[in-house]
C-alpha cells in the first residue's frame, strides 16, 4: 500500500473565548451571521474545523475579518491553544513513521517543532520580527533556536537566504527600520525559511502593500513553492491572492468552515450563499 | 467490450443563485455521451445552451448536481469525476486531463515561453529541456521569435488563443477539453488548430471540443452531439 501523501490532518478544532452557555448555539454561527453569543458574550473563533494538507500543496483559507481564519492558522502554529481537536502531522523526511498529534506534544517538543519544522510570515512585520535586532539578527534568532551554533555558518546561511529572497546580502547588519514594507516581508520570509521548515504559514502576507510590491512578494512565494515544493497554508481575504497561489481553498465565516473545494470551483461555482457573496464582491 | 475513456451519464447541473432570491438555473438536463481514446468528439449548439458547463463539470470547475462522469484513468482505473475527492481530481488534471478555456488567463509578468512550457515543468521536466520543446511549439504556432520573451497579455487575441491552445496540447494529456478553440481566429490560425487536434489524436489524446464553428471542426470529428 502506498503511504498517504498528507503532511497535516486537522480535525474537530475548536477555540472559544468565554464560558459558553446553553443559548450559544441558538445565536451563533454562519446562519445567524454572528460569532459572539449575545447572552454570555462568548466568542466562537473556530468551531469544529478540519482540513487535510498534502505534501507540496498550497491550501488557501479565505474569509472576512473575524471569520476565524487567523485563529485556525495560529492553532496550527501552536501559538493559540485549541480547546479540543487534533492536528496530526506526518514528517515528510520520515514518511513511514507514525503521525504525531501536535496538540498532544509537551511544551519542549512543541517549541522545538515550531522552531524547526514551521515557518510563519505575518501581515505586520513587527509581529514576525524583533525591530530592535538587525536584519541578520532576526534571521539568526530562528537559526539559534533550531540549534545552529557556529557564527560563521549562521552568517553564511543568512546571506544565502537574503539572496534567495532578493534582499541585498550586504545589508545583513542593517536596522530593519531602514527597510521598506516589501523588503521587511522578504526578511520575514527569509527568517521563516531559515530552518528549512516542512510547512510555511502565511497570514495576509501581501495585505497593505502597494500593488507592484505585492506582485513581487507573491512572485517570490510562488518561486519558493515551485523550487522547494514547499507545503503552505495561506490565509488571505483577497481572492486574487488565493487564486494565484492555492490549488484548494476553504472558506470560513463566523468561525465555521462553510465550504471547501478546488480553488477554481470555489471561484466559478460557489455553493454557499456567503461564498457567492464573497466572489461577487471581488474587484 | 472496450471501456470508453469518458462516459457522461444523465448529467444534470443546476445553479442556485442565493443572492437573487435563491433562483435556480438548469443549463444541463440529462446529457449522456461517451468519448473513446483517440476520438475527437464535438459538442455543438447555440450559445447559452450549456456546452461550456458540461466541460467544466467534467473538469470539476463546476460541481454537477446529479449524474455520473466516468473517466478511465491510466493510473487510478475508473474514476467518477463527480464523486472523486479534490486530491484525485488534481492528480488527474496534473497528468491526464487538460482543459483549454476560451480566453488565456496568465500573469502579466510571465514570458510566452514560460507560459507555454509551464505544464511540462510542472510535470517535472527540466526547464532547459521544456524550453527547447516550447520553442518548437511557438514556431509551429506562428508566434514571432521576438515575442517569445514578452508576456502574452501584450499579444493580439489570435496570438493569445494560439498560446492558450499550445499550452493545453503541449503536455499530451489523455483527454483534452477544448472550449471554442477556433473562436477569434483567422483562417490560417484555424488551420493550425485543426493540425494540432490531428497531431494530438495521433499521439493518443482524445479531444472533446465544444464549438459552434461546424465549418472548421465538424469534418474533423468522429463523434458528435447536438445540444
Amino acid at each position: 500500500m502506498t503511504a498517504p501523501t498528507w503532511i497535516l490532518h486537522a480535525s474537530g478544532l475548536n477555540k472559544q473565548y468565554g464560558p459558553g452557555c446553553p443559548r450559544c448555539q441558538q445565536f451563533t454561527g454562519p446562519a445567524h451571521n454572528n460569532s459572539q453569543c449575545p447572552v454570555c458574550n462568548t466568542v466562537y473563533a473556530c468551531v469544529d474545523a478540519g482540513f487535510t494538507l498534502h505534501q507540496g500543496e498550497v491550501l488557501g483559507i479565505v474569509g472576512e475579518s473575524g471569520s476565524g481564519k487567523s485563529t485556525l492558522l495560529q492553532m496550527v502554529n501552536l501559538a493559540t491553544a485549541a480547546d479540543s481537536g487534533h492536528i496530526w502531522y506526518r514528517e515528510p523526511r520520515t514518511p513511514d513513521a507514525d503521525p504525531v498529534d501536535l496538540l498532544q506534544m509537551d511544551a519542549y517538543r512543541s517549541r522545538h517543532f515550531r522552531n524547526d519544522r514551521l515557518g510563519i510570515v505575518y501581515q505586520r512585520p513587527e509581529l514576525g520580527l524583533n525591530m530592535r535586532f538587525t536584519v541578520g539578527g532576526n534571521v539568526a534568532e530562528k537559526l539559534l533556536l533550531a540549534n545552529w551554533r557556529h557564527v560563521g555558518n549562521i552568517r553564511t546561511r543568512i546571506r544565502e537566504l537574503m539572496e534567495q529572497t532578493e534582499l541585498p546580502p550586504e545589508r545583513i547588519d542593517d536596522d530593519p527600520h531602514t527597510f521598506s514594507g516589501g523588503m521587511l516581508q522578504r526578511v520575514q520570509i527569509a527568517k521563516a525559511l531559515s530552518s528549512s521548515p516542512s510547512l510555511l504559514l502565511l497570514d495576509e502576507v501581501t495585505s497593505g502593500l502597494d500593488l507592484s510590491v505585492q506582485a513581487r512578494v507573491l512572485d517570490l512565494i510562488r518561486r519558493i513553492q515551485w523550487e522547494q515544493q514547499m507545503t503552505m497554508l495561506l490565509v488571505s481575504h483577497d481572492l486574487g491572492v488565493i487564486k494565484q497561489l492555492a490549488r484548494r481553498t476553504i472558506v470560513m465565516k463566523n468561525g465555521h468552515i462553510v465550504e471547501s473545494g478546488l480553488t477554481d470551483q470555489i471561484l466559478e461555482d460557489p455553493q454557499h450563499p456567503y461564498t457567492q457573496l464573497l466572489v461577487s464582491s471581488a474587484l | 467490450m472496450t471501456v470508453p475513456l469518458l462516459h457522461v451519464k444523465n448529467l444534470h447541473k443546476s445553479f442556485v443563485l442565493h443572492l437573487i432570491d435563491g433562483r435556480t438555473i438548469d443549463p444541463i438536463q440529462d446529457v449522456s455521451f461517451t468519448v473513446d481514446s483517440n476520438q475527437h468528439f464535438l459538442l455543438w449548439g447555440r450559445s447559452g445552451i450549456g456546452k461550456t458547463s458540461i466541460l467544466k463539470c467534467i473538469y470539476r470547475s463546476y460541481l454537477a448536481s446529479s449524474g455520473e462522469i466516468w473517466f478511465s484513468s491510466d493510473q487510478f482505473g475508473s474514476v467518477d469525476m463527480i464523486q472523486a475527492d479534490d486530491s484525485m481530481v488534481l492528480k488527474l488534471r496534473h497528468r491526464e486531463i487538460g482543459y483549454c478555456s476560451q480566453f488565456l488567463k496568465v500573469l502579466p509578468r510571465v514570458a510566452a515561453l514560460d507560459v507555454i512550457t509551464e505544464p511540462l515543468v510542472r510535470q517535472g521536466m527540466p526547464q532547459a529541456q521544456a524550453h527547447d520543446i516550447g520553442r518548437e511549439w511557438l514556431t509551429q504556432l506562428g508566434i514571432a521569435q521576438r515575442l517569445w520573451h514578452a508576456s502574452p497579455v501584450t499579444f493580439s487575441g489570435g496570438e493569445q488563443q494560439r498560446i492558450n491552445l499550445g499550452r493545453a496540447f503541449i503536455a499530451s494529456p489523455r483527454l483534452l477539453l477544448l472550449d471554442e478553440p477556433t473562436a477569434s481566429l483567422d483562417a490560417g490560425s484555424k488551420q493550425i488548430v485543426v493540425e494540432m487536434i490531428q497531431r494530438a489524436q495521433q499521439r493518443g489524446t482524445a479531444v472533446l471540443t465544444v464549438s459552434h464553428d461546424l465549418d472548421t471542426l465538424a469534418k474533423l470529428a468522429d463523434g458528435q452531439l447536438a445540444l
